[in-house]
């Protein structure tokens, strides 16, 4: 392999090798290296030819960058070696997150993987994803990733890095890792190899977003490392404190799955669970919720207390009271506090008790004593073993920093964790002066790797081999997709140099005991299926009776928490970020720029605060404030942006981590702005809490725009708008309190009988006669907005399968975003205490499309199965259907926002749709590919088509299942019955658009005894 | 014979002379043909001098919109379509006056027209090559504009005629065509003129070509005149129903604000109004610098200026009927998009056209108003302000708020929209002075023809 | 040299009344080729010399019907057979839709007719004409009215046509040559 120079970075991807396609040097190794009976090279470099031979070099690209021999990977359906050009392989694999990995099935163009959906079968993603993992592609090809291992920041080789490793001896003391968790079996074999090997190194792991709480709560009681498994379907009454278990959650793939099962309604027979949601941040979950009550983050402790008490006096007689002075909670609340009591013991061992990640060990110790006492332990709630994991742990950290501090630390090796943007401000001096050789493994150029000795770039999981356990025990493969697009090694390779052995991943992985120990053909099949079967759900604890000690103690923690609280005026809350994650998302523009479910904001993270706070302070919409806040001694302080949100509680701030990481870039993009980071919010965070009561506010006078794709100038809707949005909404989003629906079950007609519509579209007057659409198959589609958590999956699912173009910071304040679903989010209620509604929409193909009629160019319309069709090569660009779409589902090329997309990004899309040129309408298409595909499968199988043979993308993503499409002219289609059902009802159905997709009405499951405070009257919609 | 000859007579006594001072026909010719023949005055080269670099601004505005594309306007996704559409229904509504005047006047036998006609359907002309460019160049793929003219083509793909935008395209592109027609057959005469007064052979030549061997011989008037009427016949239902077919591009589109039968006439109305109050605008200030005050009389502006008392108050109609049908109707899309007009966000651009278009008009009751140039022409100017945002607040307000208020957004123009705004009107004014400059402004033989001597009874009776 | 063809001879009369008067006795005298120049249409003219209606009423009325059946025609073609696809799902044949386009075209054919019909009747366009030979007929289009009587007229007489013109109060009669 030629040696790369700095200059020639960008072309060390597998792009160079068509660039060196003719050369010589490449057609010898081609047809040497090949396995036989694929492509031979002729002379004449045909079409066909070409990209069957770049296919084929990808599938053996690792030879190119001989690093190592190449394994054998083995793909879902068919086997590597018939790469077809244009016909997709899948591939298992598995991403891990957090302590838990998702198995996904990764569809690879001629080697080059360009989308991911869950694997049906594996444990923790059950054929879906979540927007991180669906996103997580377009990491692999993100353009300014490091690309050769960097000595002092200059470009330089593994080797070089190697031979230093192995010459500078290695005094245990002085020596530290910095690593996140990991649940990697080899990963864990190769730590306890490093701990046998340096005995007194102090291996530090830390997460942003931590479980150790978790972790450490349950040991308190049941004295075993756990993580529970929430099974939602198996549940009526779920209490969520805290605790986004439908968003921002380690397992939030399959607690959707479950969660929707068990709220999920097609009969007035159905049941459906009732959530409440006791919350300090506004989440996904809350936004689901049927009670959401809001408390102040340091008001937790109090409302368990108070939970635990009346559930004792309600008959949980083994709950110890707690003393508590007086309640901090007013009327109703109480009332709340009591019904919700009453709720949960009437269904005992059917309901849930679910806590936030971040709140403080005890309380997850009472909430663990709680679920004990109603019986969903074992039952609703089961528990599993973490012992493999190396689990998150704060004192390490601690330790490592006062280490660091110290100044008697030698070499410090980080694993993935941008140091200096988490723990420089904890720092008493420059890293540099207290560490003096600092190795990195990393995949950007961010601080730390400025600070950084050594910064070795570190492969994408779609790169490496390895292996990784789902927190259900789910032993699953990781295998690389393609090899490695840069110098990259893994962290296992890393951490095997450090051990002073160079060892490829594949053999670590092979060496490690449960592999090891596998006949081949069992672990053939675990690579081809992605995970294990055998090893399934074997760590599952039971839970015996708690030792009255145990509870004891964990009853006067609390109780001499709540006797000596002070808490000042003003909270922070921090949280982790729907968009970035912890940071680790930095640059993946699909998930920047996909608007926050809740705030609908994109790029950047503001400061949250109510109403009422903001009347207090005078804020208006990004204002920006100071805050500042003194931890031990020091006072920290940042900037951030306002924005006002109903449904926080008072005199609290939200601020969302994991911004604000400066990373160096190779492109410089012209419609991205790669100056928009947001703010750093850490520094004023103490490390370990999730929230800080010693904050001073103080507005500024600047003022910084902010880039929201919903009610674009903020709250300051005229009393005209709001109103009309307020006498709107009953007909966009039709609902019904679940017991009403049971009553009178075609409730979604009675607006348009008020308005005289008909209750059947075909019976809607119109002067020309319907077209005929009996023929099949009739494609249609049905959205379920009762389990609708609003997650942005299926948007980024959309963007990765559609090739939407990403339009950065100022496309989107401009109004200009492209993606092709738009999550409308409205409040309900009123602002304090708002109900929420979401409604995913994108082009509904109404049968009648009123922006067909408009074009002058005919670039849009039907074909025979009731597609809206686009003609992209037809459209002039006049603009004139997106005016006249009364669902502005339509979206305009206003610049050519493709043509710097650079050649690596441009791996990551999908070759069977087109990318669209500057002045082209574009808009979804029901994936009009997929359905393609489909069709000539089942014509090469010489049979018609059959529901679920197309599945769109949105649909797949759904972990709610929320999404149904297909043939309509089938009754027994899956979408023919979501359809059929009385609460299915038409978007804006007077204006006899017909359209094809439909919605079900949303259920609220209020509690009788709380009904009353939920009837707000009326909607208001605001930011 | 006698008898008629003295009502004549006692007409021309009654009636006001509609040529003012001792004006023969040769002194007509004089007048209006040195014009052309002299240089011209120093005030039209500097006029010249600024419109032209105005419409240059145009071209470089242009050409940057063809490099960058459309996101350089104030568009988003709700608001397709902003400044470029508004002027060209501004433009094309400036148009109408002439082809009135020219066409409706004639059939109605109104002599006065005679003095205004020739200007009125040059600015027509030039207004509709105004609005004719945004269309042209609003689209997101210029360089395919093409597709939307029934060419046949290897691709075997046809427009489609059930777009309203495609009916612009025919509807606006006949009228400009027919309005070049009837202007041009009207010059042939004047050209002769020209073509025998001149001296200099190069002018001779031209001018010869020009109006194609015209020899006021009686047998082509016979035919000439007659296809003249028939012009001015085919003129006025294609002048009533362009403006009609542009508000199509709303009226047929299912946009709370848009969908509204009403269109149709409350735009020629519209149109009509505007159209007249650019004529109005033009005559002050030319027959001042040309001294033509005894051609273009002060009777000449006082109809038009009733003509605009008119129109204006028919527009003012239209805008009340709108509120009143949109709360009748019950349908609460419909409602709130004109009360949102009135106190939305874009309240500030409806009280602009309410008070130009409806308000200022109606200070043209009295005749003392009526007759006052400096009235006339500051007014005639608010009326055209109006004009142009009636068409702003009907295109933005209702596409920023329509159905579903998730995809509601604000539109601001960017400085491109600007310039090519004031771009349009220096393209116009650099047209309409080079028409000052090389054709007569008045038509020489209408004129004549009104004089009393050129009726062959006069003074029958002394 | 050659001597030239002659047209016929040109008188020029003072204002519309005598040429209108000298218009009608020409007529009565038996000429046919004969025209008159005014630098406008004068009122009662055409009776005067004795000219029949003008045909071009038909050829509009025509070129409307051709106008408009084209503009049908093309827009049911391509909607029906050459270029058929569903648009909001409304029939092929919207002919609602298309009553438009047929009307403009209409227009067009109308007016585009009207203009060739008068060209044609008028055998315009030309440019020269040996009338532009005579100095004086320049005022034909300023100020001045004159009777032409052509020499392909059987009537005409060098002389007597001379004479005749000058009785009925012709003046600066001149002889216009080809």
């Amino acid at each position: 392999m030629p040696q790369i120079k700095k200059n020639k970075i960008e072309k060390t991807y597998w792009r160079s090798l068509q660039d060196k396609m003719d050369s010589k040097e490449l057609e010898s190794f081609i047809v040497n290296e090949f396995p036989k009976g694929t492509v031979e090279v002729s002379e004449t470099m045909t079409r066909k030819k070409f990209l069957s031979l770049m296919g084929a070099s990808m599938a053996m690209a690792g030879l190119v960058g001989c690093r190592k021999p190449v394994q054998k990977i083995l793909p879902y359906v068919n086997a590597p070696e018939d790469i077809v050009p244009g016909i997709p392989n899948y591939y298992a694999t598995t991403m891990s997150m957090g302590l838990n990995s998702f198995g996904i099935i990764v569809e690879s163009h001629e080697g080059r993987p360009t989308h991911i959906e869950g694997n049906p079968n594996h444990a923790s993603s059950k054929g879906s994803i979540n927007s991180y993992v669906q996103a997580s592609i377009l990491d692999l090809y993100d353009p300014d990733r490091v690309k050769t291992p960097m000595y002092n920041s200059e470009s330089s080789n593994l080797t070089n890095f190697k031979n230093e490793l192995s010459s500078s001896p290695q005094d245990d003391t002085s020596i530290a890792v910095l690593s996140g968790s990991f649940n990697s079996p080899t990963t864990r074999r190769l730590y306890d190899k490093f701990r046998k090997k340096f005995p007194t190194s102090t291996w530090a792991t830390f997460d942003l977003k931590s479980q150790e709480n978790q972790i450490s709560g349950l040991n308190e009681v049941v004295k075993e490392d756990l993580l529970p498994i929430y099974h939602f379907n198996k549940s009526n009454v779920i209490l969520s404190i805290e605790s986004d278990f439908l968003g921002n959650h380690d397992n939030s793939i399959h607690n959707q799955k479950t969660f929707s099962e068990s709220r999920r309604v097609k009969t007035k027979e159905d049941k459906m669970n009732r959530l409440y949601c006791v919350e300090s941040i506004l989440t996904n979950t809350g936004m689901m919720a049927d009670h959401r009550y809001k408390i102040k983050p340091n008001q937790a402790y109090s409302f368990l207390a108070e939970l635990n008490n009346s559930l004792s006096q309600k008959g949980l007689y083994k709950l110890k009271k707690i003393n508590i002075k007086k309640s901090i909670f007013d009327k109703k609340y109480q009332k709340f506090i009591k019904v919700l009591a009453k709720d949960l013991i009437k269904n005992k061992s059917k309901s849930i008790i679910a806590i936030g990640d971040e709140l403080p060990r005890e309380l997850h110790s009472l909430a663990f004593i709680m679920n004990q006492e109603l019986n969903n332990n074992n039952t609703t709630i089961t528990y599993h073993s973490t012992n493999d994991f190396l689990k998150p742990s704060l004192a390490s950290t601690k330790e490592l920093i006062k280490k660091i501090n110290s100044g008697n630390l030698d070499s410090l090796y980080i694993l993935d964790i941008d140091f200096v943007h988490l723990f420089s401000h904890l720092l008493t001096d420059k890293i540099t002066n207290l560490v003096t050789n600092i190795y990195y493994l990393g995949s950007h150029r961010d601080l730390t790797s400025k600070i950084s000795r050594w910064m070795i770039p570190k492969s994408h999981y779609l790169e490496a081999w390895g292996d990784a356990t789902s927190i259900d025990g789910t032993m699953s493969i990781v295998q690389p997709l393609i090899s490695p697009l840069y110098k990259s090694i893994s962290t296992n390779e890393f951490i095997s140099l450090l051990l002073g052995d160079d060892v490829s991943d594949y053999d670590l992985l092979k060496e490690t005991e449960i592999w090891s120990s596998k006949s081949s053909s069992v672990f053939k099949k675990t690579i081809h299926d992605g995970y294990l079967k055998s090893k399934a759900s074997s760590n599952i604890v039971n839970i015996q009776k708690i030792s009255i000690k145990s509870q004891q103690n964990i009853y006067s923690k609390i109780e001499n928490y709540l006797s000596n609280e002070k808490i000042g005026n003003l909270i922070a809350r921090f949280t982790i970020s729907n968009q970035v994650y912890d940071g680790r998302y930095t640059n993946n523009y699909w998930l920047r720029e996909a608007p926050d479910s809740i705030t609908k904001i994109s790029w950047e993270n503001v400061a949250l605060i109510s109403i009422k706070t903001a009347k207090d302070n005078n804020l208006k919409n990004s204002n920006v404030i100071k805050l500042k806040s003194k931890i031990d001694m020091k006072e920290f302080e940042i900037e951030a942006p306002v924005w006002i949100l109903p449904g926080i509680p008072n005199d609290t701030i939200i601020l969302e981590m994991g911004y604000g990481r400066e990373l160096e870039r190779d492109v410089d993009r012209n419609y991205i702005d790669e100056d928009v980071l947001g703010v750093n919010v850490l520094p004023i965070k103490e490390i370990g809490n999730y929230y800080s009561t010693n904050i001073t506010l103080s507005k500024t006078q600047e003022t910084h725009k902010i880039a929201c794709t919903q009610d674009h100038h903020g709250l300051d809707f005229e009393k005209l708008a709001a109103d009309e949005i307020e006498g709107r909404l009953p007909e966009i989003i039709r609902e019904s309190n679940i017991e009403d629906y049971r009553l009178n079950d075609d409730f979604v007609l009675d607006y348009d009988r008020k308005k005289h519509i008909p209750d059947n579209d075909s019976d809607l007057p119109s002067m020309y006669p319907s077209h005929d659409y009996s023929e099949g198959p009739q494609w249609g589609m049905n959205i379920d907005l009762n389990v609708c958590s609003g997650c942005n999956a299926c948007s980024i699912a959309c963007q990765s399968e559609n090739n939407i173009p990403v339009v950065g910071k100022q496309q989107v304040m401009d109004g200009r975003e492209m993606s092709w679903i738009r999550m409308d989010r409205y409040f309900k209620g009123d602002i304090e205490n708002p109900e929420f509604a979401l409604q995913p929409v994108a082009c509904l193909h109404c049968e009648n499309a009123p922006c067909e009629q408009v074009c002058p160019v005919a670039a849009t319309t039907h074909d025979k199965e009731g597609l809206n069709g686009m003609t992209y090569n037809r459209c002039i660009g006049t603009r004139y259907c997106a005016n006249n779409c009364p669902y502005k589902v339509r979206r305009f090329n206003f610049y050519n926002y493709t043509y710097d997309t650079p050649d690596v990004v441009q791996m990551a899309n999908n070759p069977d749709v087109s990318i669209r040129f500057r002045g082209v309408m574009e808009k979804c298409t029901f994936c009009v590919q997929r359905i393609s595909e489909a069709k000539i499968t089942a014509k090469n199988e010489k049979r018609d088509l059959i529901d679920g043979d197309v599945k769109v993308a949105c649909q797949t993503a759904c972990a709610m299942d929320a999404i149904t499409f297909g043939d309509i002219i089938d009754k027994n289609s899956e979408v023919s019955q979501a359809k059929s059902l009385s609460h299915d009802y038409t978007l804006l159905k007077e204006l006899n658009t017909k359209p094809r997709t439909t919605y079900l009405a949303k259920f609220r499951n209020p509690h009788p005894d709380l009904v009353e405070d939920n009837n707000k009257k009326g909607i208001i919609e605001h930011h | 014979m006698a008898d008629t000859a003295t009502d004549k007579q006692q007409n021309y006594i009654v009636e006001a002379p509609l040529v003012e001072g001792n004006h023969n026909f040769s002194t007509i010719t004089e007048k209006i043909s040195s014009i052309v023949e002299s240089k011209p005055p120093s005030g039209w080269l500097i006029a010249f001098l600024f419109s032209f670099s105005l419409f240059l601004m145009l071209n470089g505005a242009i050409a940057y919109l063809l490099w960058e594309g459309t996101g350089i306007w104030g568009l988003n996704n709700p608001v397709g379509w902003g400044f470029a559409i508004v002027n060209f229904v501004f433009w094309v509504g400036i148009g109408h006056a002439g082809t009135l005047i020219s066409a409706v006047l004639f059939l109605f036998r109104q002599k006065w027209r005679t003095a205004i006609n020739r200007f009125a359907e040059a600015m027509t002309i030039f207004a509709v090559i105004c609005a004719l460019l945004f269309p042209g160049i609003h689209v997101g793929r210029v360089w395919v504009a093409y597709f939307m003219f029934p060419i046949p083509n290897q691709m075997g793909v046809w427009p489609n005629f059930r777009s309203p935008l495609l009916w612009d395209i025919f509807a606006v592109g006949t009228y400009f065509l027919v309005s070049l027609l009837f202007w041009y057959v009207g010059l042939i005469p004047d050209l002769a003129t020209l073509r025998d007064r001149t001296t200099s052979k190069v002018k001779r030549f031209v001018y010869g070509i020009l109006s194609l061997g015209w020899r006021s011989s009686n047998r082509h008037w016979q035919n000439y005149e007659l296809a003249y009427l028939m012009l001015a016949g085919l003129s006025t239902p294609l002048v009533l129903s362009v403006h009609s077919i542009v508000s199509t591009d709303f009226a047929v589109s299912l946009l709370p604000g848009w969908h509204t039968t009403i269109f149709p006439p409350y735009f020629v109305a519209g149109a009509i109004f505007s159209g007249f109050a650019m004529v109005m605008t033009l005559a002050i200030p030319v027959r001042k610098i040309y001294g033509l005050e005894s051609i273009i009389t002060i009777g000449h502006l006082d109809k038009m200026a009733k003509i605009m008392l008119v129109t204006g108050s028919m527009v003012g109609y239209a805008y009340a009927m709108e509120f009143f049908i949109a709360w009748y109707s019950g349908n609460t899309f419909e409602s709130f998009a004109f009360v949102n007009r009135a106190v939305g966000p874009y309240a500030w651009a409806y009280w602009i056209m309410i008070s130009c278009n409806v308000i200022v008009p109606q200070l043209f009751w009295f005749k003392t108003l009526r007759t006052s140039i400096p009235v006339l022409f500051i007014a005639s100017i608010f009326a055209n302000i109006g004009m142009w945002f009636e068409r702003f607040v009907i295109v933005i307000s209702s596409l920023s708020r329509d159905y579903l208020p998730s995809s509601w957004d604000y539109y601001t123009p960017s400085i491109w929209d600007i310039l090519m705004l004031i771009g349009s009107f220096g393209l116009f004014f650099t047209l309409f002075l080079l028409f000052l400059r090389f054709i007569p402004m008045i038509a020489m033989s209408e004129v004549k023809g009104v004089l009393p001597e050129a009726d062959p009874h006069h003074g029958d009776v002394h | 040299m050659t001597p030239k063809q002659i047209y016929g001879i040109l008188a020029e009369f003072k204002d519309t009344k005598s040429v209108l008067k000298a218009a009608e006795s020409v007529k009565i005298e038996g000429y046919i080729n004969f025209d008159c120049h005014t630098p406008f249409p004068v009122h009662g003219l055409d009776d005067a010399m004795g000219l029949k209606r003008s045909i071009i009423g038909y050829i509009v009325g025509f070129g409307c019907v051709a106008g408009a059946s084209a503009g049908l025609l093309l827009q049911w073609w391509v909607s029906t057979i050459a270029y058929p696809v569903v648009i909001s799902g409304k029939p092929f044949f919207s002919w609602q839709a298309y009553m438009i386009i047929t009307f403009i075209l209409m227009i067009l054919g109308g007016a585009f007719a009207s203009l060739i019909g008068m060209f044609h009747l008028n055998k315009m366009p030309t440019y020269h004409h040996p009338l532009f030979n005579s100095k004086n007929f320049q005022k034909a289009t300023d100020d001045a009215f004159f009777v032409s009587i052509e020499f392909n007229d059987p009537k005409f007489d060098l002389n007597d046509t001379k004479t005749f013109l000058l009785s009925i109060g012709g003046e600066n009669i001149e002889v216009i040559e080809e």
